[in-house]
C-alpha cells in the first residue's frame, strides 16, 4: 500500500521533474526580469523618474502627429490612446509605451520616440517559463500537464510523509538527498502548490473548458473567451465621434487630481478617450501598494476623470472588487509578483531558489537509485543533465552575449527564414551540452566544468557591458541608474560563487557515473 | 483447457489483491483518464451551484479541475485490486452524470 503511493510519486514525478526545472529556473530569472530588461538595452540606461515630472502633454504629440493604419486599413483615431507609464513593478519598464501602436516607446526624459531591441532576452526567459520552446503550442499543454502533475505530487508527497514516518538522520550521499528533498520541498510546499493550481489556469485554461461552457450556456458556444467576460479584463469606455475641439485641463493635473483621490496608489496605465474634446475623459489604472494580496493584476484600481473639468466620473477601489476578482487576485499575487518592491523580490527569489535546490535534489535521488543498465537510465541521465546544466550555461550564454555581439548581427536570414542570433544561440547550447555529456561519460567532472564555464561567461557579461557599452559601473551610480549598477553587481557576486562551488564540489556526493 | 487456465488468472489478477506493487496499465488509465472525467462531471455540478456570472464561475470551476484531477486519480490508484479501480471509477462517474445531465 505504502509502496504503491512511493510508486505513483516516482513515475509521475519523474516524467514531468524536467519540464518543471525548466520553468522553476527560468521563472527565478523572471523574477528580476525588471533589472534584466533595463540592463540588456542601452536604450533603457535611463535615470528614474517620476510620473509627476514627465510632460504628458509634449509626449502625446509624437504619437497625434503620426498616422496609424490598423488592422482593416482604416486610420487609427488619433484622440483614443492607451499608454503605460514608465512602472518598474507592473510593466517590468522605465519607458512610456503606447499600447494601442505597435512598438511604439517613448522616452520620458526628452519624449522622444525611440526604438528598443526588437529581442529582448529577459522576454526569452519569460517565454520559455511559460512553456513557449520554440514557439510551439505543444509544449504550452505539456507544461499545463505538468503543472497538473504538480499539484498531484504534492498532495501525494503529504500523504507519504503522513503514512511513512521518515527520520531525518543521514547516513549515506542518499539518504542525504532522500532528506533534503522532502524538507526543502515541503517547506515550500504551499507556493508549490499554487504555482501547480494557477500554472494550470494559465495554459490549460482555455483547452480544458469547451465542454463546461458549453454546458453553462445551454450549447451556445465552446469558446470561454467568447462568454461575456466581468473580470480579468475591463471592456474600454465609450468614445463618441469627435465633435467640438477644445482644449482640456493639462494631464499632469488631472494626473495629480487622480492621485489625490485615492490614500495610497501606484498608477502603472492611463487611457485617453475623445482627447482635446468636448467629451474628453482620462481613466487612470494603478494598484494599492499596501493593500496586500487584494490589489494586483486582476483587481485593478481605476478612476475615470472629465478631462474639461476634472469631475470624478466613475471610481474603484481594490476593495470595491467582486468576491471572485478577489478570491483570483489572493491567488495570483504569489505567481505574477507584479506589484513587488525590490527586497520582497530578492527574498522571493531566494525562497524559489530553495524549490529549485530540492529539485535538482530529486533528480539526483532517482539517478543514484535507479539501476544503470535500465533503458529510462540510460535516456535520463544525459538528457537530465543536458537540462540541468544547460538552463545554466544558456542563461549565462544570454548575459554574456548580449553586449558581445555587434549591432549588425542580432538577427540573420537563411532559408528565407528570420532568425534572432541570441534565441538560436540559446537553443544551440542546449544542443552542444548534449553532445558534450555524451562524448565525456564522467558526471563529476561535466558538472565541474559546466559550472566554471557558466562562472566566466557571466564574468565576460559584466566585463562586457562595462567596456563594450557606452555606461561602467561608476558611470550607472553617479547618474542614478541603481537598478543597472546592482545588476552588475549581482552578476559579478554569482560568477564569483559559481566558480567557487565548482572549485569546491564534494566529489563523494555524486554517486552516480 | 490452456484457455480456461489464461481466463482463470486474469480473473483472479483482475479481483484478488496484488502481491506485487506494480502499479498495472489499468490502474494507470483509469487513474489518469477515469479520474479527469470525474473531476469534469464534479466540477460542473459545483458551476451549477455558483451564483456568480457565467465566466467567474467557468473560471473557478477551471481552477478547482486539477486539485479535483489529482485527488480522484490518487483515491483510484491507490485501491486494493485493479477491479475496484474500475469499479471507483464508474460508480462515481454513473452518479454524477445524472447528477449533472439528469436521467432521460
Amino acid at each position: 500500500m505504502k509502496k504503491k503511493l512511493f510508486n505513483i510519486h516516482k513515475l509521475i514525478g519523474v516524467n514531468v521533474i524536467l519540464f518543471f526545472f525548466l520553468s522553476l529556473f527560468f521563472g527565478i530569472l523572471t523574477i528580476f526580469q525588471p533589472y534584466v530588461n533595463l540592463w540588456e538595452d542601452s536604450k533603457k540606461h535611463i535615470s528614474h523618474m517620476k510620473i509627476e515630472d514627465i510632460n504628458l502633454e509634449k509626449c502625446l504629440k509624437q504619437v497625434t502627429k503620426r498616422k496609424y493604419f490598423g488592422e482593416d486599413g482604416k486610420i487609427l483615431r488619433n484622440d483614443i490612446i492607451k499608454l503605460s507609464f514608465p512602472s518598474m513593478e507592473m510593466r517590468a519598464n522605465n519607458l512610456i509605451r503606447i499600447n494601442n501602436r505597435s512598438n511604439f516607446y517613448l522616452d520620458p526624459h526628452s519624449c522622444k520616440k525611440i526604438k528598443p531591441k526588437a529581442f529582448t532576452i529577459s522576454l526569452l526567459f519569460d517565454r520559455i517559463h511559460t512553456g513557449a520552446i520554440f514557439n510551439s503550442i505543444v509544449f504550452k499543454i505539456l507544461f499545463g500537464f505538468m503543472s497538473v502533475a504538480v499539484v498531484f505530487l504534492c498532495i501525494s508527497g503529504i500523504f507519504m510523509i503522513i503514512k511513512n514516518r521518515y527520520r531525518n538522520t543521514v547516513k549515506s550521499s542518499k539518504a542525504h538527498y532522500a532528506k533534503y528533498h522532502r524538507l526543502l520541498l515541503l517547506y515550500t510546499l504551499p507556493l508549490v502548490f499554487m504555482f501547480g493550481l494557477t500554472g494550470a489556469l494559465f495554459n490549460l485554461g482555455v483547452y480544458s473548458s469547451p465542454l463546461i461552457t458549453s454546458h453553462l450556456t445551454n450549447g451556445e458556444t465552446l469558446n470561454v473567451l467568447k462568454v461575456d467576460r466581468n473580470i480579468l479584463a475591463d471592456p474600454d469606455l465609450e468614445a463618441p465621434e469627435p465633435s467640438q475641439k477644445i482644449k482640456n485641463i493639462s494631464l499632469n493635473e488631472l494626473y495629480k487630481k487622480a492621485k489625490s483621490e485615492f490614500k495610497d496608489i501606484k498608477f502603472y496605465s492611463m487611457q485617453l478617450y475623445n482627447y482635446k474634446d468636448i467629451n474628453a475623459k482620462v481613466k487612470f489604472i494603478g494598484f494599492e501598494p499596501n493593500n496586500y494580496f487584494i490589489s494586483s493584476v486582476t483587481n485593478e484600481s481605476y478612476i475615470v476623470l472629465d478631462a474639461n473639468n476634472a469631475q470624478v466620473l466613475d471610481k474603484k477601489i481594490a476593495d470595491d472588487g467582486t468576491f471572485t476578482e478577489k478570491t483570483l487576485d489572493a491567488i495570483f499575487y504569489l505567481h505574477y509578483l507584479r506589484t513587488f518592491d525590490d527586497i520582497p523580490r530578492i527574498i522571493f527569489g531566494f525562497i524559489a531558489m530553495t524549490m529549485l535546490v530540492g529539485l535538482v535534489y530529486a533528480m539526483n535521488l532517482w539517478l543514484s537509485r535507479t539501476k544503470e543498465d535500465k533503458f529510462s537510465y540510460k535516456v535520463l541521465k544525459p538528457l537530465s543533465l543536458s537540462i540541468i546544466l544547460g538552463s545554466l550555461i544558456a542563461a549565462s550564454m544570454m548575459f554574456a552575449s548580449n553586449w558581445i555581439i555587434p549591432k549588425n548581427y542580432f538577427s540573420f536570414v537563411l532559408f528565407d527564414k528570420f532568425f534572432f542570433t541570441q534565441e538560436v544561440l540559446f537553443y544551440l547550447v542546449y544542443l552542444l551540452i548534449f553532445v558534450y555529456i555524451i562524448i565525456k561519460k564522467d558526471a563529476f567532472q561535466i558538472i565541474k566544468n559546466s559550472f566554471y564555464l557558466s562562472s566566466i561567461l557571466l564574468f565576460v557579461a559584466v566585463l562586457a557591458h562595462n567596456f563594450g557599452s557606452e555606461f561602467n559601473i561608476f558611470k550607472t551610480y553617479q547618474e542614478g541608474m541603481y537598478e543597472i549598477f546592482f545588476t552588475d553587481i549581482s552578476l559579478a557576486i554569482v560568477s564569483v560563487i559559481l566558480f567557487f562551488f565548482s572549485k569546491k564540489l564534494p566529489k563523494e556526493h555524486i554517486s552516480f557515473k | 483447457m490452456l484457455v480456461k487456465i489464461g481466463i482463470y488468472m486474469i480473473l483472479k489478477s483482475f479481483f484478488m489483491k496484488d502481491k506485487n506493487n506494480h502499479l498495472g496499465v489499468i490502474r494507470l488509465t483509469f487513474g489518469i483518464l477515469g479520474s479527469l472525467a470525474l473531476a469534469y462531471l464534479l466540477i460542473m455540478y459545483i458551476a451549477k451551484f455558483l451564483q456568480f456570472s457565467i465566466f467567474e464561475n467557468i473560471v473557478i470551476a477551471i481552477i478547482l479541475l486539477p486539485l479535483f484531477w489529482s485527488l480522484f486519480g490518487l483515491w483510484i490508484i491507490m485501491s486494493k485490486t485493479k477491479f475496484n479501480s474500475v469499479l471507483k471509477t464508474l460508480i462515481p462517474f454513473s452518479i454524477l452524470y445524472i447528477l449533472v445531465f439528469g436521467v432521460q
